[in-house]
């Protein structure tokens, strides 16, 4: 197969890995939605990720118990030829999805602070040709500029996150937790599936990986990591903005600096900091188009994921110009759709892994 | 359906990966838009074989030669022990008269020779003096021995061709190197005469492993390569690889390792050089001494080294002479140069261009009243400044020595100051520029530092096109083209993407100690023990 997977390291899957997660639950969450009733997003983001993550584990486990080394094979085994293509068609519609929310919302905030006067077309040929680019490249090279950029991003968010830090100010927490136990368990469930789609994408690369036990591995670092970074920048958003004013901040993060006490060279570099975000999206971007394209290849024949990510790329490029012109409300109401259902998907690998163990457990019994 | 899968091979989508899937043997592999290349060939021509009259081979000599219209090759008949007709054939320049008087003519008539055949072995052992000999009876290996200037003895009534070294062409003297200068060091460069290159290694690396395999190289088999290698340490697939791709070469002009370096690449497209030359023996002995191959060709005054890397082509000989801390800070410096080159040009238009609110008042006020009677769009104006630099780094390239000097000094300040006045261009643009190219010759490696022209003048598109969004964008893609990048089957960012086992630091320099020792990236046999 042909399928530019190649090999990568602990360092680069954990780097990939990190920084589609961190990208996913930190750009694309809906602030007037996860604000609206208190702020608990420090704890209730980490929380999702974690769900995500333990879903995943039990389904590595899973595989590993019955010697499957992909998710598509995981399908087919449990749930036959058919069925287990149509999962892994939900599978790579919820990879596409994701790359689709992420890039829609960079592409939106790009618009709203720093090309306002330029249509929205312009700025999504730019960046999905980069992501395109970086699909088409593979696996390596993903993850290695993943592995490169992984320190800057660390500097950046770092500098980003304590540089306000004179306008921290605990009373902006209250009320504590912020939301219910049931408005939380409402949410988390809802953003598992953002969390959930970079895990789960793990599982078409294995072998790209050095294997099962080593992907768990780097998936485990990898989003371990991811989720305390992601925590810490829910928390300084938290100590800067009171719930009330996150609801009506549509992009909360690139507002951070401006609550600095004093104008000086970071101030102004704040849309350097954005195109840094962007690179983050880009690359979380590529690696959704990327293991979509490999589970397409797993799953329906093509011995190459190129055709494949040129195809996706085209698409998404269409998607978000529909999204972000608001063409159709029937499209919009589809991706609200979409995002309502998510959690279908993380049900199908759950459900394969099941079954697959019954049938292990019954095929011990039978041959006792 | 035929067509779809030849649009398929033209757009590469089913080519086959080669890079270190060494499975290949020297009988080749199939290329990408040709046949099967073979090796070097054992078929057909090479079954002629010297025939026992003299007469016979002297035709077949006058034959090939042209020896009638082609005065340089010299065939000189003498009888040996005052009996036995013989003939010397030898290149005049190529091979040194006063041997093949002292040690082959005079010798042999002034000797006895036995009465009956065999000839050979005894004229080698007891009449001819040369001190290295060897007998043939191959037409094509006669031929090659002929053109690379020794003399060839042939005797009546023997069908063996006796093979005296007597080359002794003229080649220059081993000298400082003219690119890659350093203060503390060895002032020693490569020649065109491959022996001397080969001794100028032996020298450095004294040891009984250092491998020295010789090989034809091109369709014409004409041009003579070394591979050289320490057997033990290099990593034997990595040998393989590199005796593969010369045996893949099939051109017939094969004159320089600036050649031979295309002919053996893969990814031709790639701006960056996927290998290391350098005119240094140190350094060619220092990297074969970590485990890389290294390719010499006669008539080349360079030396290929392979795999590379962009942190190896960063590097400098001197780096290692001096002691660590300012070692590491001239890198870090180098590092800051290469960064400042590439990325300055495209930013800085961008900020004025499009984030104008980047930019303190000040600044901006400044830049503003710089521009003020400039007519050019500021983006042809960059584009503008950086052409004409590069036409004045290449012309001073091209002159020589003093002269070129002066054009550099003349262009830069001169023409500069005269492209201010002129409000062709303004001097913030102008410092900018220069800046920019001052940066560049921080780079050791010329290939890279062209590399890091080319990349420049792409993101200062990018950037005229989209700001910082095309900047951002267009570093990302380049990056990442760099990522997929490998040489020899070396990740070319190795060892940061992938990041290797090695506590060796890839852009400051480490200390002394850790220089000893193998690279972990190219996987030597002293790794894997």
């Amino acid at each position: 197969m042909r399928i530019r997977e190649g090999k990568i390291g602990r360092q680069e899957s954990t780097s990939m890995i990190g920084i589609a997660v961190y990208t996913s639950l930190v750009f694309t969450l809906s602030s007037p939605e996860s604000y609206r009733s208190g702020n608990s997003t420090y704890l209730w983001v980490p929380a999702a990720i974690g769900l995500a993550l333990g879903t995943t584990l039990f389904v590595m486990h899973a595989m590993e118990k019955c010697g499957i080394n992909t998710l598509d094979m995981l399908f087919k085994t449990a749930f036959g030829k058919f069925i287990g293509g149509v999962a892994g068609a939900v599978i790579i519609a919820l990879l596409i999805f994701s790359a689709f929310e992420l890039l829609t919302d960079f592409v939106n905030l790009i618009h709203s602070f720093v090309f306002y006067d330029q249509p929205y077309w312009n700025i999504i040929l730019w960046i999905v040709a980069t992501v395109g680019l970086l699909g088409f490249l593979g696996l390596e090279p993903i993850s290695r500029t993943a592995r490169l950029l992984l320190p800057s991003f660390v500097i950046i968010l770092g500098l980003w996150l304590l540089l306000p830090i004179k306008s921290f100010d605990k009373s902006n927490l209250y009320p504590f937790p912020g939301n219910t136990i049931v408005e939380m368990g409402k949410l988390i469930w809802k953003n598992t599936a953002p969390a959930f789609a970079p895990i789960i994408a793990v599982l078409s690369i294995t072998n790209g990986m050095h294997g099962m036990k080593f992907s768990r591995n780097s998936c485990g670092i990898g989003v371990l990591c991811a989720l305390f970074a992601t925590a810490a920048t829910q928390l300084c958003l938290g100590l800067t903005y009171g719930y009330k004013d996150l609801v009506e901040m549509p992009y909360p993060l690139y507002r951070l600096d401006m609550m600095m006490l004093q104008e000086g060279y970071f101030f102004r570099m704040d849309k350097v900091a954005l195109f840094f975000w962007l690179v983050m999206g880009i690359i979380a971007a590529a690696y959704y188009v990327f293991t979509a394209s490999m589970m397409w290849c797993r799953c329906y024949g093509p011995k190459d994921t190129r055709p494949a990510v040129l195809a996706l790329c085209a698409i998404l490029a269409c998607a978000i110009q529909i999204q972000a012109e608001g063409y159709y409300e029937e499209f919009a109401k589809g991706i609200d759709m979409v995002d309502k259902w998510a959690w279908i998907a993380i049900l199908l690998p759950i459900i394969a892994s099941v079954v697959q163990l019954i049938k292990k457990r019954m095929g011990k019994e039978t041959e006792a | 359906m035929e067509n779809i899968k030849k649009l398929g091979k033209m757009l590469g989508f089913n080519r086959k990966r080669s890079e270190f899937e060494l499975l290949e043997t020297e009988s080749g592999a199939p290329g990408f838009f040709r046949e099967k290349t073979t090796g070097v060939s054992e078929g057909g021509q090479r079954k002629a074989e010297v025939d026992s009259s003299l007469e016979t081979n002297l035709e077949r000599i006058k034959k090939d030669y042209c020896t009638d219209i082609n005065p340089d090759v010299i065939v000189r008949r003498f009888t040996m022990g005052g009996r036995l007709p013989a003939a010397a054939v030898f290149i005049n320049g190529m091979a040194k008269r006063e041997m093949i008087n002292d040690f082959i003519i005079r010798e042999s008539m002034n000797k006895p020779v036995p009465d009956k055949p065999p000839y050979a072995q005894y004229l080698i052992n007891s009449v001819l003096s040369n001190c290295e000999m060897s007998t043939e009876k191959n037409w094509d290996k006669i031929k090659e021995n002929i053109n690379d200037g020794l003399t060839v003895v042939l005797v009546d009534g023997e069908a063996v061709a006796m093979i005296a070294d007597t080359r002794g062409y003229e080649y220059r003297a081993v000298s400082a190197p003219q690119n890659e200068k350093v203060v503390r060091g060895p002032q020693e460069g490569f020649n065109e005469n491959l022996r001397t290159n080969i001794t100028l290694i032996r020298r450095m690396v004294r040891r009984e492993d250092l491998i020295c395999e010789m090989r034809q190289v091109g369709s014409g088999e004409n041009i003579k390569a070394a591979v050289v290698y320490l057997k033990g340490t290099a990593n034997p697939a990595l040998v393989q690889e590199v005796k593969r791709r010369l045996a893949e070469v099939d051109t017939r002009m094969v004159m320089n390792t600036g050649i031979l370096e295309q002919l053996t690449e893969h990814h031709r497209l790639s701006p960056f050089p996927q290998l290391l030359c350098t005119e240094r023996p140190d350094r060619a002995a220092s990297h074969i001494m970590q485990g890389y191959v290294a390719v010499l060709l006669d008539g080349s005054p360079f030396a290929n080294i392979m795999p590379t890397t962009l942190f190896a082509l960063m590097a400098s000989s001197e780096d290692i002479y001096l002691r660590q801390l300012p070692g590491s800070i001239i890198r870090f410096v180098r590092y800051m140069g290469a960064v400042i080159s590439i990325l300055l040009p495209g930013f800085f238009l961008s900020l004025v261009l499009y984030h104008q609110g980047m930019m303190s008042t000040e600044a901006l006020s400044t830049v503003v009243a710089s521009r003020k009677m400039v007519f050019a769009p500021i983006g042809l104006e960059l584009l503008f400044l950086l052409a004409v630099f590069q036409l004045i780094r290449e012309a001073g390239l091209r002159v020589p020595g003093s002269i070129g000097q002066a054009i550099g000094i003349i262009g830069g300040l001169i023409l500069g100051q005269a492209a201010v006045t002129a409000n062709l261009a303004s001097s913030v643009m102008l410092i900018v520029v220069a800046l920019s190219g001052l940066g560049n010759f921080c780079i050791p490696d010329y290939s890279t530092q062209i590399s890091a022209s080319y990349i420049r003048i792409a993101l200062v598109l990018a950037a005229w096109l989209a700001g910082l969004l095309g900047m951002f964008c267009g570093a990302v893609s380049i990056i990442a083209m760099i990522c997929g990048l490998k040489s020899y089957g070396v990740p070319f960012l190795a060892p940061v993407a992938p990041k290797t086992n090695s506590r060796r630091p890839p852009v400051l320099r480490g200390p002394i100690t850790m220089h000893s020792g193998a690279k972990d990236f190219i996987n030597t046999m002293e790794e894997q023990r």
